[in-house]
């Protein structure tokens, strides 16, 4: 089994999927067994719901996350009644999710679990800290399809990202559209940064005399005359909320182009393409807080029955990311 | 009388909002906090709001650390009903039970003395049932202990998921199932004394609450009187509250009401409307078990407070505010005939035609004159009825007012005092105020030949 080796400053990771049935929850358990063998005390959450034994979309079998004793996890109400071993109740929120209250609970022998966990990123957080205040060592967060506010850094310490067939069974299009996501995920942290801590929303930018200034559009989904002349003669541009193709659209229509700043990479909805245009017009992009990506995970199977080559994807993306890249089929047999 | 949230117009939403409660008990408490009307039942509430007040002022320390405390508490009343039904509890619902039992053991060391009567009673019988192991911490699961056969099988296939046979693990599911049964039966006969339990920590946050409120605010305990209101240095906190926050200070009033009619007359902008929400508040504060914003207050208890202020328009009925504000004074004289009222009218009539606007003024302190009730009826109207008591609003203070007075410094020169007035007249300041507030010359002028 590929043993990972996660920094002892990272107590949460996220994982996230590029797309439904890429191998987020043969991760996860991959990781379960690795803590294990470590005897590192893990706790568990999912943002949204997670672990279903049938895959709701694509009505594919799915693994079930194995847990082994004292592994503390948060799952909602009905979850928790769903499971067929022995878990000690540490608390229950009074907050309710889709399906009920939020129990915390230790598991006090191994079994299956079906996840779901707070949608908020903030109840989220806390939910991180209960599970640390009961004995985590280390988090893990199952986030859910497209949910990348997990990934956040202001949520996890770290992530990792599960990728496959189930993305594209065209070769170049995944690794495409996977190293895409890695360049997002490594975005390094703008060196002004400071400056936009208190911008909470609305999009501000840094002047060529060096001022910070609020700009007048609400949005970045649509942005005015007045507002791009001002763009056109600033320094560095910084949006609080999400940053789309549109508005790098409008900032391609400009002659000249400021740096731009995000808060995190889950606020950058941008595509490959677009983002390569910018990097050609040489513009910086950078974030307020910036992402470890711990691994890759590559799941080369597609739901719609296609196997692609494992090693050849592994070998292609290798030319774009720097971290480990792992394929979790070969991961999934080791024994539990 | 309706709930004590009910009278927002009356001016008690105030309180109700500075209140910090930390509860969900504590909250539905206040929510359906009734106005009492025996003089039993608030001379008990005000005893209770006393010794939480002196409980907070004593030992501060203990009483913060208490009301932390209280913040774990949930309401668990749908999981305790069940319970009382006989129904089995699942995991979930019996964790809660045990976390509430471990809160009521917790509060136990805050309540000393005469205080230990607030307290609910030790839970250690509940404990005992859902902690068989001994571990005395408020965490729940279907313990090993509980039954020899679920250890059996669980030290059986524990660690070893995939030896674990259907057929073991629904034996297991079985036992555990029976086992809540047994635990839900053996705790149903503390259900009872869980749900008093709770009702009581809804008391305990409601008061404490009340306490801090009492202290933050600078209100007293209000005594039990026999004859209508008696106010000594009364304020209204809201008000106080937003002067003292641009640096200037409240005048509080004295004024004393018995049963029948008094009039009240004031220049504008003298506090006249303030005053009647005031009064209203204090009474409602004081009946609902409240210390109330005056040093000192007597009041006799009434079976209602009314209260005719601002715009009676009621756009759900369609009715005009002249048409509300009589439906409403009248539905105020038929209850004061029959019961005692706090009835207090701003400037009533005052949509209407002076002519007769006056007469109805007139018509209604004449019919309320000899009943039981405390009415206090505010008015710009001229002699409308020589035989009440008529009391004003001492006003324009005698002093020279400097140039550059405004609408936002006017108050500085306006005396508040409530004075017995002898003369059936008005005070006619209205142009004098209008001129101050800066009202253009030309209307002023203009109006002052007309007169």
């Amino acid at each position: 089994m590929y043993n990972l080796v996660i920094p002892d400053m990272v107590k949460s990771i996220a994982i996230v999927g590029m797309q439904k049935n890429t191998g987020k929850t043969e991760t996860l358990n991959w990781l379960l067994k690795q803590f294990k063998i470590a005897n590192t005390i893990v706790g568990l959450t999912s943002i949204g719901i997670d672990g279903e034994t049938v895959d709701q979309v694509t009505d594919t079998a799915k693994p079930e996350i194995t847990i082994s004793a004292d592994t503390l996890f948060a799952t909602s109400e009905l979850h928790f009644h769903a499971k067929a071993f022995a878990a000690e109740i540490l608390a229950v929120s009074e907050q309710r999710t889709a399906l009920g209250r939020l129990v915390i609970a230790r598991a006090k022998e191994c079994g299956k679990i079906l996840l779901s966990g707070p949608a908020q990123t903030v109840w989220l957080k806390k939910c991180l800290c209960e599970l640390q205040n009961n004995g985590a060592e280390k988090t893990l967060i199952d986030g859910a399809l497209f949910r990348l506010s997990s990934a956040s850094p202001a949520v996890a310490d770290a992530l990792i990202l599960a990728t496959g067939a189930a993305l594209s069974i065209n070769l170049r299009e995944l690794v495409k559209q996977t190293a895409h996501t890695v360049r997002m995920i490594n975005l390094p942290c703008s060196c002004e940064k400071e400056l936009f801590f208190d911008c909470a929303e609305g999009i501000w930018i840094i002047t060529a005399q060096g001022n910070l200034q609020k700009l007048n559009s609400q949005t970045a989904l649509a942005i005015d005359k007045v507002d791009r002349a001002e763009i056109a003669l600033a320094r560095t541009i910084f949006v609080a909320g999400g940053v789309t193709d549109r508005l790098i659209k409008q900032l391609l229509e400009l002659k000249a182009i400021p740096a731009v700043v995000v808060r995190d990479f889950t606020k950058l909805f941008v595509s490959a393409d677009n983002f390569a245009r910018l990097q050609a017009r040489g513009v910086e992009i950078g974030v307020i807080s910036c992402s470890k990506l711990l691994a890759v995970t590559v799941n080369p199977y597609s739901p719609t029955g296609y196997v692609l080559n494992s090693e050849q994807i592994i070998a292609e993306l290798a030319a774009h990311i720097t971290v480990p890249i792992i394929n979790i089929r070969n991961q999934a047999d080791a024994a539990f | 009388m309706r709930l004590f949230k009910d009278y927002a117009f009356c001016g008690v939403n105030f309180y109700i909002e500075k209140l910090e409660l930390a509860t969900a008990v504590g909250r539905t408490k206040l929510r359906t906090l009734s106005v009492a009307i025996e003089v039993d039942e608030i001379v008990s509430r005000l005893e209770t709001a006393a010794e939480f007040y002196q409980f907070s002022l004593v030992d501060q320390t203990t009483f913060n650390k208490m009301r932390h405390e209280l913040s774990r508490c949930k309401d668990i009343s749908a999981t305790l009903t069940r319970l009382a039904l006989r129904e089995t509890l699942d995991d979930i619902e019996l964790f809660e039970v045990k976390e509430l039992a471990f809160l009521i053991n917790d509060l136990q060391v805050f309540f000393q003395n005469d205080l230990k009567k607030y307290c609910p009673s030790r839970a250690d019988a509940i404990i005992s049932i859902l902690d068989p192991e001994r571990f005395n911490v408020p965490s729940f699961f279907i313990y090993d202990a509980y039954d020899s056969e679920l250890r059996a099988l669980r030290t059986d296939s524990r660690n070893s998921l995939k030896e674990r046979t259907l057929l073991v693990a629904e034996r297991i599911e079985e036992i555990e199932q029976r086992i809540r049964t047994e635990l839900s039966d053996k705790l149903h006969c503390y259900a009872e004394m869980l749900i008093d339990s709770l009702k009581k920590i809804a008391v305990i946050d409601l008061e404490t609450a009340k306490a801090k409120l009492a202290e933050q605010l600078h209100l007293n305990l209000p005594v039990i009187g026999t004859v209508g209101i008696e106010l000594r240095s009364a304020f209204n906190a809201e008000v106080a509250f937003c002067l003292q926050a641009s640096g200037r200070a409240y005048q509080p009033i004295d004024v004393e009401l018995f049963s029948g009619v008094a009039l009240l007359t004031g220049a504008n902008m003298s506090g006249k409307s303030v005053l009647l929400k005031l009064i209203a508040s204090i009474q409602l504060l004081f009946q609902a078990g409240f210390f109330v914003p005056a040093c000192y207050a007597k009041l006799q208890p009434v079976a209602e407070v009314f209260l005719l202020c601002g715009d009676m328009q009621s756009a759900n009925s369609g009715l005009s505010s002249y048409a509300a504000e009589m439906l409403y004074a009248d539905s105020a004289v038929k209850f004061s005939k029959q019961n005692r009222a706090l009835v207090l009218f701003d400037e009533l009539a005052r949509n209407t035609n002076p002519h007769e606007g006056r007469a109805i003024v007139a018509a209604i302190a004449e019919i309320l004159t000899n009943s039981q009730s405390v009415v206090l009826i505010t008015t710009h109207y001229p002699s409308v009825n020589s035989t009440v008591r008529r009391l004003r609003v001492r006003g324009i203070r005698d002093v020279d007012i400097p140039v550059g007075v405004d609408i936002n410094n006017l108050g500085d020169y306006i005396d508040y005092a409530i004075i017995e007035s002898d003369s059936e007249q008005c005070p006619e300041e209205a142009l004098r105020i209008a001129e101050l507030i800066g009202v253009s010359p030309e209307i002023i002028a203009r109006a002052k030949q007309l007169l």
